[in-house]
């Protein structure tokens, strides 16, 4: 079974960038070119004169809430008014007939400005004299998980090991830039935004255009990748915006110059960590210290907060823990979300701490996180005891098995090192302690025609397969009687994002249920037009073709179609799950946040080259606790993608920042893995199915990203005896190291 | 600006387009052509989502001013389909996972074609090699230099030259 459809590879597909509409408008906005700036004065006449130019607005041209935002704070205005927070915010959009007019119309905006003093770390935000950068100060969250008596475990241990550990702000870096298209239509507005949430897309133009939401219809075409970052909330209103004013369909594109300034970014962090263990490497505490950059707006910042405290000690037994963490808010571009929430940044200060206690202990890798993984039954740093099984354990065993001891050491050539490194990682499911409702919709369409309605996007991973094979499984079908529609807030419920790995496990319990009363109906709906018993009645497949069967008879579900009065059609049912969470105590950070977690454990291979530095990662094996898989092609492609993105994170990107403004902006500086760069993915599948998930699955959306980097940095870690603490592994990074390591400097 | 009138050649049929000296061929594929398979992801000859064929070579087509294409041969993505049937590259993509988003797939097709053009039998060294200078996102790209492999393959067997496409191009 493939994954894409053909109009992909024909070039066909439409992607919102794409889209053309008679008479429609190319829109540009002007930004800010300072961090923090008091906004004094704004002239669009000049703008406006120019030729072709249709509109300029301003933020007191909007006329709902000028107030945005990803959850439900609403932090963010969609353009400045009064004093702009970062570098490329934008102050003012236009429209014009084409889009150089556009791009000239957007020079001539004239705005004065007064320059403030900005803040661009979180050290700077943290000092007593900073400005006061938020509504409530500098700190945009403050939160803690802890259980048992930490200070008494760090008494009693016989290793207390510390380590700081710093993480640089990445960009997703979808191919496809953030591109948005509004049109006017009869009594309301149609939306094109290649977006992982159509439904909070269109709540916030409601609020933003003082409409009700029923007049914006926001439809996902084509999604060209996402991992967190899209919409840029900013630029859907805007285009909202600029339609409403001119009546006009309107287009509005970023560059990737301006997507990498203004786009939401992976959370830089710094952590202080403290492991305690007894002799034998058995964990007795952790401590956490985690500070994140938020950047100017509030956007993600607190679930990925709240994912980085209640995730802090990995997928450990710990008894006692205190793991807190902080963000700050800076004059730096926006941190969000991006595949992992957080758990990429805190699994490498963790599992860099697990390596060096292994080594100040005498100790394998793989033995002491044997020794400490998570079992079924055990609870978690929040207390959630993980009733449905636990494949850490299993995992690391296979692991074990798989790498010969003599190549597991790792080996001294005249050029370079080579070794490999492990790394082990838990993630909830869903969003974090809360609920988070999933819905669908099954019907019965002329022509007996089942459809599968979910809000929740396919970003690009293949959402609406996976969706379409468990609905074609709890029907009894084959995948290819079920026609997936997703995205449209006019035709598919509201099923919340595609984020959080949440689709294949929230929504798709909320598939299975929904496919479930949908056969159930159709078979009472049947039994009631043809007078006979229910339980006479099966739903089966007769000649390739869904019927209803009795022992004499078939009648199809076009003739049940046909037969259905007019008020009974489309004959749909909803169903929906919501997993069973509970929200955490403020004060101790106690509760069950999610419904399920993937586990897993990840093995690199790496080589390191003693002269320049230069890391090669030669072979990578992912042994995935998934539950069930619904899709082996689509499960390989998540991890193999997911893979690739770690080997970026682990030795390549990072958003370089001068005074707020992105340094390397674009595909020249900001350096993605190539197909040069990637290797071999080994993927090996443990454990058991969830027993919360549908027919047994989990998530693997953002697991597939998680441990990459850190198993990556262990590994170079072990192969050339250097002591990784910070992101990237820079060719300069390393080399120091390696030079340092020469010096005697090591340990 | 002024305009200026050039002649090429794009996906078999002969096209007269007028051309400002910066336009590039990129905007003039995609914005008077309406040609919207071949994507742009940098506008700077990085990311090759803009790759289209020009008189056999792969080019970034943001990286071509459309008055240099006068005269030119241009296949796009969309030339690589007909009557409805994709070539076998495309129908590998598909078969063998290449595509996720599929944003990148179009001018990793045509990069890919380029190659299997000029080396029917490539080894994987050369595959990856052709396509680094095409970014995916996605995929992690073993699945892409699987496709391009499975399809030199079938080549070498003497597999038909294409098969017929779900619902390809209109
Ligand atoms: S758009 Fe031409 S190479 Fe990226
Ligand atoms: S499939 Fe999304 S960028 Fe390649």
């Amino acid at each position: 079974m493939r994954a894409g459809t053909p109009a992909i590879v024909t070039g066909e597909a439409r992607y919102s960038g794409d889209c053309r509409k008679e008479g429609m408008l190319f829109a540009r906005v002007a930004r800010s070119p300072h961090s923090r700036a008091l906004i004094t004065a704004v002239s669009a006449s000049e703008a406006l004169a120019l030729p072709g130019a249709a509109a300029v607005l301003i933020a007191s041209d909007i006329p709902g809430e000028n107030l945005i935002g990803m959850t439900g704070k609403k932090h963010q205005p969609v353009m400045a008014e009064t004093d702009t927070r970062f570098m490329g915010e934008a102050v003012a959009v236009v429209a014009a007939e084409t889009r150089a007019v556009a791009m000239e119309a957007a020079r001539s905006v004239r705005v004065e400005y007064e320059p403030l003093p900005a803040v661009h770390s979180v050290e700077e935000s943290m000092a007593p004299e900073a400005p006061r950068l938020g509504p409530e100060g500098n700190v945009a969250w403050q939160g803690r998980v802890t259980r048992g008596d930490f200070e008494r475990a760090a008494r009693e241990a016989d290793v207390v090991l510390t380590g700081v550990y710093r993480t640089p702000p990445v960009d997703h870096a979808y191919i496809e830039t953030e591109s948005v298209l509004a049109e006017p239509e009869v009594g309301g507005m149609r939306v094109w935004s290649s977006s992982k949430n159509v439904h909070l897309d269109q709540r916030e133009i409601a609020r933003v255009l003082g409409w009700p939401k029923e007049r914006i219809r926001v439809t996902a075409p084509t999604i060209g990748g996402n991992f967190g970052g899209k919409p840029d909330l900013p630029q859907l209103c805007m285009a909202a915006l600029l339609c409403e004013r001119t009546g006009r369909p309107v287009l509005l594109e970023m560059s990737r110059e301006e997507s990498l300034q203004v786009s939401t970014k992976r959370h830089p962090v710094v952590f202080h960590m403290t492991h305690c263990a007894d002799r034998r490497g058995r964990l007795l505490g952790v401590k956490m210290e985690a500070y994140a950059d938020a950047g100017a707006y509030l956007d993600y910042t607190v679930p990925v907060m709240q994912r980085i405290v209640i995730h802090g000690a990995g997928p450990y037994r710990v008894e006692n823990v205190l793991l807190e963490g902080w963000g700050y808010y800076t004059n730096n571009p926006l941190s969000g979300a991006m595949r992992g929430f957080g758990v990429p940044q805190v699994t490498f200060a963790c599992e860099r701490q697990m390596d060096r206690l292994a080594d100040a202990l005498g100790l394998d890798p793989i033995d002491i996180r044997i020794m400490n993984a998570l079992q079924t039954g055990d609870r978690t740093a929040t207390g959630q005891v993980l009733e449905s099984p636990v494949g850490l354990g299993e995992a690391l065993n296979k692991a074990r098995e798989l790498i010969p001891a003599e190549e597991w050491t790792g080996s001294q050539e005249d050029t370079s090192h080579t070794g490999w490194g492990v790394a082990c990682f838990h993630y909830g499911n869903g969003l974090t302690a809360m609920p988070n409702r999933g819905t669908a919709v099954v019907r019965l369409l002329e022509g007996g025609r089942i459809q599968l309605a979910i809000g929740s996007p396919d970003v690009g991973q293949g959402s609406n397969l996976a969706l379409g094979q468990l609905a074609a499984e709890a029907l009894g079908l084959e995948v290819s009687h079920v026609e997936v529609l997703s995205a449209d807030t006019s035709l598919t419920p509201d099923s919340g994002s595609s984020s959080g790995t949440r689709v294949t496990y929230v929504v798709g319990n909320a598939v299975v249920s929904a496919a479930r009363s949908f056969g159930e109906e159709l078979a009472q709906r049947a039994a009631a037009v043809l007078g006979t018993d229910r339980a006479a009645l099966s739903l089966e497949l007769s000649a390739g073709r869904p019927v209803l069967r009795s022992d004499n008879f078939e009648f199809g579900l076009a003739e049940l179609y046909e037969e259905l009065g007019d008020q009974e059609r489309p004959l749909e049912v909803t169903g929906t799950f919501d997993p069973p969470t509970t929200s955490l105590d403020p004060a101790t950070g106690q509760g069950a946040p999610y419904g399920a977690y993937t586990f897993g454990v990840q093995l690199a291979k790496v080589s390191v080259d003693h002269y320049t530095g230069k890391v090669g990662v030669e072979r990578i094996v992912s042994l995935l606790d998934v539950g069930t898989v619904v899709n082996p092609l689509l499960l390989r492609g998540q991890v193999e993608g997911g893979c690739a993105m770690g080997i970026g994170y682990a030795l390549l990107e990072e958003i370089e920042l001068q005074g707020g403004r992105v340094v390397n902006d674009n595909f020249d500086r900001y350096l993605l893995p190539t197909a040069v760069d990637v290797c071999d993915v080994t993927l090996v599948i443990i454990g058991a199915a969830d027993s919360t998930g549908p027919y047994g699955a989990k998530g693997i959306g953002e697991p597939a990203t998680i441990p990459t980097a850190a198993a990556i940095a262990n590994a170079v870690s072990r192969a050339a005896q250097i002591d990784v603490r910070q992101l990237p592994l820079s060719l300069e990074r390393v080399s120091a190291a390696l030079a340092e390591r020469e010096e005697g400097g090591f340990r | 600006m002024r305009k200026q009138l050039i002649t090429l050649t794009v996906n078999g049929d002969r096209c007269e387009v007028a051309v400002t000296p910066d336009m590039r061929l990129l905007d003039l594929i995609r914005d008077e052509l309406e040609l919207k398979g071949t994507k742009e992801g940098c506008g700077e000859g990085e990311c090759g989502a803009c790759t289209v064929i020009m008189n056999g070579l792969p080019v970034n087509a943001c990286l071509v001013l459309a008055p240099q294409a006068a005269e030119a041969d241009i296949v796009t993505i969309e030339g690589l389909t007909t009557n409805g049937t994709m070539s076998l590259l495309q129908r590998q993509f598909l078969d063998n996972g290449a595509v996720q988003c599929g944003f990148c797939s179009p001018g990793m097709i045509m990069t890919a074609k380029a190659l299997l053009d000029d080396n029917p039998a490539p080894s994987e060294d050369d595959v990856r090699d052709a396509l680094s200078g095409n970014l995916c996102r996605c995929t992690g790209y073993e699945k892409i230099v699987d496709a391009v492999l499975v399809t030199a393959a079938l080549v070498g067997q003497g597999s038909a030259e294409s098969v017929p496409g779900e619902g390809g191009a209109a």
